[in-house]
């Protein structure tokens, strides 16, 4: 069974550059185009093995949506990570606070983020 | 009150015409000489064409804004093309990946191999019938000559009849000839007749002689023929088997060679195949590079609002001097400006202009 990934991002770019990349190696993807989006799906009951999420993207940006997403039940250890532009310390320390489990910085070649990956869910 | 030309960036009075040196309006016009008789006080213009540079500027700001949104759809159309292709790249090499991965597996190569080795063995099936036939062919012949020979050796059995009938004719014309001589003259024409007789079984013992004799070459001669032709047709058919046999094994040396070849050839398109799909791939992360350019021209278009808010203020204060400007203001758009920046890049160009710390920046890839 193939991991599920949730990509959230305002941008089409950024959403079909990561499907192209993580499809290519075999993951499953589910996209959400906001904050808001996301956490309605995932709410819904969808159950991805990882959540990627932008930073920036309008009233409910990416910390506060893993900061919500955390309080849903299943969801205490999910790996769940920060894809930005943003490299600041203090994000980082928020995001972290919120419950990330990482933060990469844009752009994200194809092996950093598989590794990534791989590290935050071993044997995917 | 602030003089507005303290609160305008030196470039915006520059391209307003309004430098710190004498404006090149009415401003610049010569002092009146001293015998001039004094005219009515001229109303000042330099608060109506700053109004006017300041609108100016506002639909300026206006369409660089518009030029920006407009470069971010273009871009992000052009990404979004890029990335289908990309993709249609990469499903095309998918495609040939798999065909060539199954193309050149050991299990379709040993396949290969298997109905080769079936079909030759099929062949080698035929040929060891073909012989089977030969062989049966051969030893009917050779019955059949044998049968000749069986023939001509009965004859000589009836030959040796003959010749033991001709010993007893002599034996009989022997005891004819002494007979006769007992019976003195009488018996002499008896004698003749005994002498005729053995002469004839004489006769008939050489003839029967002469045909056992034939009979006997004709016999050697069968077997000769019969060795002759089973030996040599035996011969015949092993040269032309070692002959099938060679080609047969040419073929599978061939068809190794062959095979071998085409697996080197499917294993170096697939390695290559593989060097084309990791730049592709490559692409797909790089194509990224458009959602930090949005990012950063959306960020440029908010600031040229916030500046585009502070103009508009400025104009409205020459266009009503009695309103009062809020000198502190700019800073704060400024301070906002700053704090709204989405990536170091941005805040190190800030503050590369107006000064301040210059921010640490950490990993691209940090987990927690």
């Amino acid at each position: 069974m193939p991991l599920t990934i949730m990509i959230v991002d305002d941008s089409p770019t950024m959403l079909m550059s990561l499907e192209g990349m993580l499809s290519k190696n075999g993951y499953g993807v589910v996209k959400a185009t906001s904050g808001e989006q996301a956490f309605a799906t995932l709410k819904g009951g969808t159950k991805p093995g990882l959540l990627i999420t932008d930073l920036n993207m309008g009233a409910m940006d990416g910390i506060e949506l893993i900061r919500q997403a955390r309080k849903l039940p299943g969801f205490q250890f999910l790996p769940m990570l920060m894809l930005t532009t943003e490299s600041q310390q203090a994000k980082r320390a928020e995001a972290k606070a919120a419950g990330a489990t990482g933060w990469l910085v844009k752009p994200v070649q194809p092996d950093a983020l598989i590794g990534v990956i791989k590290q935050v869910v071993p044997g995917s | 009150m602030t003089t507005l030309t303290a609160l305008l960036p030196t470039g915006l009075l520059s391209w307003l015409g309004w430098g710190q040196g004498p404006a090149r309006t009415t401003a610049a016009a010569p002092p009146p000489p001293e015998h001039a008789v004094v005219a009515a006080p001229v109303e000042d213009p330099r608060p109506v064409v700053l109004a006017e540079g300041l609108r100016h500027y506002e639909d300026y700001s206006e369409v660089v804004r518009l030029q920006l949104d407009c470069v971010t759809e273009v871009t992000e159309a052009a990404a979004l093309d890029i990335l289908k292709q990309l993709q249609g790249i990469d499903c095309a090499l998918g495609d040939l990946l798999t065909f060539l991965r199954e193309a050149s597996s050991s299990a379709r190569v040993s396949q290969m191999m298997t109905q080769a080795q079936q079909q030759i063995a099929a062949g080698r099936d035929t040929l060891d019938s073909f012989l089977r036939s030969r062989s049966q062919e051969a030893s009917s012949e050779e019955q059949q000559l044998e049968e000749v020979a069986a023939s001509a050796r009965r004859l000589n059995d009836f030959v040796e009849e003959a010749r033991s009938i001709a010993r007893r004719t002599n034996m009989l014309a022997i005891n004819a000839a002494i007979e006769a001589s007992r019976a003195g003259e009488t018996g002499r024409g008896f004698a003749v007749v005994a002498g005729e007789v053995k002469a004839l079984s004489q006769r008939s013992d050489e003839l029967a002689q002469r045909i056992g004799s034939g009979l006997h070459d004709l016999d050697s001669i069968m077997h000769a023929a019969v060795e002759a032709i089973v030996s040599q047709a035996a011969a015949r058919e092993r040269e032309n088997i070692e002959k099938i046999s060679a080609a047969v094994g040419s073929l599978m040396d061939t068809l190794e060679v062959l095979v071998a070849h085409q697996r080197e050839i499917l294993v170096k398109a697939q390695q290559e195949n593989e060097h084309i799909a990791q730049p592709v791939m490559a692409l797909m992360g790089s194509i990224q590079f458009q959602d930090i350019t949005r990012q950063q021209l959306a960020h440029v278009g908010r600031a040229m609002a916030v500046m585009n808010g502070h103009v508009a203020r400025l104009r409205a204060a020459v266009e009503d001097p009695s309103q009062t400007i809020d000198t502190g203001s700019i800073q704060r758009e400024l301070d906002q400006i700053f704090n709204d920046y989405v990536m170091a890049r941005q805040r190190h160009a800030h503050t590369e202009v107006v000064g301040g710390d210059k921010e640490e920046v950490g990993p691209a890839i940090e987990l927690f």
